[in-house]
């Protein structure tokens, strides 16, 4: 018993050993709590079914199911442990789906998303599992240490250019000498059986064997990699940028999202920092994969802090249903503070950009392109503070050296442009930020400019197509007069970047609040995709700007009234027009603040007081389940406490002969575990005898046979006796326990029922060949 | 059933240093024998086992192994009244039990006792005589009495059979019935010695006669206290049972026309008994009841005649029975 739990324990602390090698590849520690829980909680389950003397096939059973029932806790998504449901399998096959995407395309360091905490608490508790039972069961503490370096070795494996991981490998190390010291005598080859020069020379010169190969093996070193497992994929990040194009110039008009909005708004995927003359990219310019900065990268799971900081802010709610969506960016109201449902476990949330991404994503294609998108049918809620200041607030702000340096880069001088941005500044007569960015945004959307939207254009590619298009063609669609704005603003020292995402979408159902229906219902498709531009003005956030002439008018444009209007351009010019008309003070009531809608997902931060209140709709209430569960641990508590009581009654007042024939009988159950129990022909002695001949047991079983006999069949037993052999038997069942290998160990179960119907098969046989030859 | 019922059902047992006493004897006329008998401890245990169950032994073997060594030496050890017939085909029922005669002298019809009236009768090639003199000598083996002239004899105490047979010489012989075999304790065979051992026989035998220098080592009463100390050898319950299911097999099985009778029963029992004192035991175990059922029933067994047609023995019978009859624990 106490070397059960020394053995385990050194397990538990040799999982601890691996914690620094996973610090390596997540950027925050909060990784650490759910998985090092799971392993602990593996391991109790383990070390609690092996006191139940259960077998191995039990226990793994019973870890399963544990794994199964804990997950959900594990991963934040439930407050309490569950009753395995069918709905929470699906769920975590589906997440772990994720997870595998997760693992190919994040690059390191990452944040702990869901699918990859699935993995990494699914593994930690399989090895933690794994090693309990090679270490403990079947004593083989070699094998576990394999197992557990198989986990050490994991993350050490992700490559990673930045820092050295000779430090975080040292506390493994460190557990598994202590390991080796502790349990190796065990583990060392049999002298009699394999020719090896003395152990400890052995084993020795195997580990620096090891030692100089492993660190090829593990890019984790820092070392480059001796070997090369499989082929150098790196992971495809975040770049694979949105094509407002492709999607515009789709064929056929698909949707994309259906939308529950409180008010009509752009929902945006990212914003895109730098220029390379062609397109325009996330991050920093000249980077061909980006990698955000680790400390820009936020789980989702919680308020995200803002991207920029802004002092008037209007709040937007809009529930969002993907119905296909071809990229790894959340369409949200720009900017979001905080998302609900389940999704936003796996999404991070960067503040280089400001987008949303998940990796909850399935492969497909997009007219014969290969393409990631996100899962249909995902359903997620966004609160989002839009910034919302007044002109004259603009007025005053200013950027400091770094940022305008950073979003005022350009891959090459724009003379002509410029010279035409300083054109329309002069003919408006602006002077500041704001009223610049205005007069630009007018110039390109209003008559002065007279450009013309039109999808049937060549793309924006080329030396001068960008020049072009703004002095000659002025034909074009939104990417380039997005782009267009963007550059002309930076050539002429503002701030700016293009943002791509959606129009608000075509309402496919009005908000009605007499029945109960608060928001109106859009419907968002691949013509809506589409890009503007965002000056950015500290203190008061990225603003929007909108230079696109969409001939659809469902564009919004801000003016220097209203720089976040609500309604589109077509809605204004018919309000305009009714106004002119009727009573010029008639404003369009809005929902404002709305209460939360009916919405298929809880929202996670409602109490359980409300979750309770909404009664059978909601997930996790369904008292049946909860019946099951106390009736499960009942019957399990039953049963531990019959199981203790029928070895507490052995207890006190046994006599000597009881004690030894329990002793016996610990043994023959032992061993029949092991699948080397005693046939029913068998004597105790001469069980003992195969025993020994089979090379299991020593002479001591014949002490204990003798003894047992004697007090079975009517001979003395005293107490000293009765001690000895109780002694005597716990070292007989650990001496069959190494005898059986881990193979004849697990066949065990197996092998009675097949010896019975093998004896029935020779039975029906015989008695058939018998009654043939009668006949 | 608890341990204490058994522990209580099987009686006072036998105290340690009567065990000891008889550990004693036992091994002292052991020795002996193994002094003339070279390699063969199992089956002078045998014999010994079946002299102190106060029991008959039939010793069945080819010529020349030591069938008739192993009975005299046996007899020898024992300072007791021993006497040795050769059965042959004119021998008389009265040649074995004993005969009134006319004594002119006194003018009286005095009875003259047989051999049979010794402790130990060695009956040397029994299945020569006929069936008349073999049945004469097989009833007073059960009765331990001799009726003649209407005139009923006791026999003496310790009363011990050791009678050989030739189990390949068929002609001019008349093989024991079935039904009086079992009156034998048990039947054993000796076998060839081993290679080492037959050079040892050759090296002893080869010079002086190792036979007539073999002293007792015994007395007739220390024999008989024995055998009477021997029957409180403690057999619980489950071992009872044992026997019993093992006995009752014999008659259920394929092969056997004939199973064992509840004397097999008893004498299975009572060797087993004497077994266990023989390892120095006081209580007998299922071990003890394995080692000698292939020794106490084997020859009381029946076999169908296809069985024999088929070449099955009466041992391979026992060995089947004893593979697939479950043995107590406890």
């Amino acid at each position: 018993m106490r070397r059960d739990l020394s053995a385990a324990t050194l397990v538990g602390f040799t999982l601890l050993a691996t914690v620094p090698a996973y610090d390596r590849v997540f950027s925050t520690p909060s990784w650490r709590g759910p998985a090092v829980a799971a392993a602990l909680l593996a391991l109790v389950l383990a070390s609690l079914i092996r006191r139940l003397h259960r077998g191995a096939w039990v226990a793994g059973l019973v870890s399963v199911l544990g794994f199964v029932a804990a997950a959900p806790w594990l991963l934040g998504q439930n407050a309490r442990p569950v009753l395995p449901r069918l709905s929470v399998l699906a769920d975590l096959w589906q997440l772990l789906a994720v997870g595998r995407t997760e693992l190919a395309e994040t690059p390191a360091p990452t944040l702990p998303l869901a699918g990859l905490m699935l993995l990494v608490i699914g593994g930690w508790w399989l090895v933690a599992h794994v090693a309990h039972e090679l270490s403990v069961r079947w004593r083989r503490p070699g094998f576990a240490l394999a197992v557990l370096a198989v986990l050490w070795a994991a993350p050490l494996a992700v490559p990673m250019s930045d820092q050295t991981g000779w430090g975080r490998t040292l506390p493994f190390l460190a557990m598994a000498c202590l390991t080796l010291l502790v349990t190796g005598s065990e583990d060392l080859p049999d002298e009699t059986r394999v020719p090896v020069p003395a152990s400890g020379v052995a084993l020795g010169e195997a580990a620096i064997a090891i030692g100089l190969t492993m660190p090829g093996l593990l890019p984790g070193y820092a070392e480059p990699a001796w070997v090369q497992l499989g082929a150098s994929s790196s992971p495809r990040g975040y770049q694979p940028i949105v094509d407002v194009s492709q999607r515009l110039g789709l064929p056929e008009e698909r949707d994309v999202l259906r939308v529950r909005a409180s008010q009509r708004t752009y929902l945006r995927l990212a914003g895109l920092e730098s220029f390379d003359g062609d397109v325009w990219r996330l991050g920093p310019p000249g980077s061909g994969s980006y990698r955000p900065d680790p400390a820009s990268l936020f789980a989702a799971d919680g308020p995200l802090p803002p991207e920029q900081q802004a002092a008037n802010t209007e709040s937007v709610q809009v529930d969002i249903e993907v119905l296909e969506l071809d990229n790894i960016y959340v369409p949200v109201p720009y900017q979001p503070v905080e998302v609900f449902g389940p999704i936003r476990d796996d999404m991070i949330w960067s503040t280089e950009g400001g987008f949303l991404a998940t990796w909850d994503t399935v492969e497909g294609e997009v007219d014969g392109e290969p393409r990631v998108g996100i899962r249909e049918g995902v359903e997620y809620r966004v609160q989002a503070a839009r910034p919302a200041p007044t002109f004259d607030e603009l007025l005053t702000t200013t950027v400091d050296e770094t940022d305008r340096e950073r979003f005022t880069s350009l891959p090459r001088d724009y003379p002509e442009l410029g010279a035409q941005a300083e054109q329309v500044y002069e003919a408006a007569g602006a002077t500041t930020t704001v009223e610049r960015a205005l007069a630009l945004q007018d110039w390109f959307v209003g008559p002065d400019g007279d450009f013309t939207y039109d999808l049937d254009v060549p793309a924006l590619r080329g030396e001068d197509a960008l020049t072009d298009f703004v002095l000659e063609d002025r034909v074009g669609y939104c990417e380039y007069f997005a782009t267009a704005m963007a550059v002309m603003l930076r050539q002429t020292g503002i701030p700016a970047r293009v943002a791509t995402g959606f129009l608000p979408g075509r309402v496919t159902s009005e908000a009605d609040p007499s029945a109960g229906i608060e928001f109106t219902e859009y419907t968002v498709s691949t013509a809506d995709a589409h890009a503007w531009v965002e000056v950015l003005f500290p203190g008061a956030g990225w603003v929007t700007f909108e230079p696109t002439p969409r001939d659809d008018n469902s564009h919004i444009l801000p003016t220097e009234n209203d720089l976040t209007p609500i309604e589109n351009v077509a809605e204004r010019r018919e309000r305009e027009a009714e106004e002119s008309e009727d009573d010029p003070a008639a404003d369009p009531t809005i929902p404002d603040a709305p209460d939360l809608p009916e919405a298929d997902f809880q929202d996670p931060s409602a109490t359980g007081d409300q979750a309770a209140d909404e009664g059978s709709g909601s997930e996790g209430a369904d008292p049946s389940a909860w019946l099951l569960i106390v009736a499960v641990v009942a019957v399990m508590v039953a049963a531990l406490l019959l199981a203790r009581r029928r070895r507490d009654d052995r207890g006190s007042d046994r006599t000597p002969q009881r004690r030894v024939l329990d002793a016996q009988r610990d043994l023959l159950t032992t061993a029949a575990r092991h699948g080397v129990g005693r046939s029913a022909h068998e004597t105790t002695v001469e069980l003992v005898e195969r025993w020994r001949f089979e090379r299991r047991i020593d002479e001591r079983g014949v002490v204990v046979a003798v003894a047992a006999q004697a007090a079975a069949f009517g001979g003395t037993v005293d107490t000293s006796e009765a001690a000895e052999v109780e002694r005597l038997v716990a070292e007989l069942e650990q001496m069959l326990r190494d005898s059986v290998s881990s193979q004849d160990r697990l066949l065990a179960p197996l092998r009675l029922p097949l010896g019975h119907v093998q004896r029935w098969g020779r039975t029906i046989v015989e008695r058939l060949v018998r009654w043939r030859t009668d006949g | 059933m608890s341990t204490t019922d058994r522990t209580e059902r099987s009686g006072p047992g036998i105290a340690r240093q009567d065990l000891d006493d008889v550990g004693r004897t036992l091994e002292a006329v052991g020795a002996n024998i193994r002094r003339v008998i070279e390699g063969k401890a199992n089956v002078v245990e045998l014999a010994l086992i079946a002299l102190f169950a106060e029991g008959h032994l039939l010793v069945e073997d080819v010529p020349g192994v030591g069938k008739t060594m192993l009975a005299k030496a046996l007899a020898r050890s024992v300072d007791c009244s021993v006497a040795r017939v050769q059965f042959t085909p004119d021998l008389l029922p009265s040649d074995v039990t004993g005969v009134t005669v006319y004594s002119p002298d006194t003018g009286t019809f005095d009875f003259r006792p047989g051999p049979v009236f010794a402790n130990i009768v060695l009956g040397d090639e029994i299945n020569r005589a006929g069936p008349k003199t073999q049945s004469a000598l097989l009833e007073s083996m059960e009765e331990r009495t001799v009726t003649i002239d209407g005139v009923t004899h006791q026999l003496a105490t310790p009363f011990m059979v050791i009678a050989t047979q030739n189990p390949i010489e068929l002609e001019g012989t008349f093989p024991l019935p079935e039904a009086q075999r079992d009156r034998f304790l048990m039947r054993i065979a000796i076998g060839y010695p081993h290679q080492d051992d037959e050079l040892a026989i050759l090296r002893t035998h080869g010079g002086a006669d190792r036979l007539a220098e073999l002293r007792p080592v015994t007395d007739a009463a220390t024999v008989a206290h024995t055998i009477r100390t021997i029957r409180t050898v403690s057999v619980t319950e489950p071992v009872e049972r044992y026997i019993v299911a093992m006995c009752r097999a014999t008659r259920a099985h394929r092969d056997v026309e004939l199973g064992a009778s509840p004397r097999a029963s008893v004498a299975l029992l009572r060797a087993s008994r004497t077994a266990a004192a023989v390892a120095g035991r006081d209580h007998v175990t299922p071990d003890d009841v394995k080692r000698l059922a292939p020794h106490v029933l084997p020859h009381r067994l029946i076999l169908r005649p296809e069985a024999e047609l088929a070449g099955h023995a009466a041992g391979e019978v026992i060995a089947d029975i004893l593979d697939g009859l479950p043995a107590p624990t406890e």
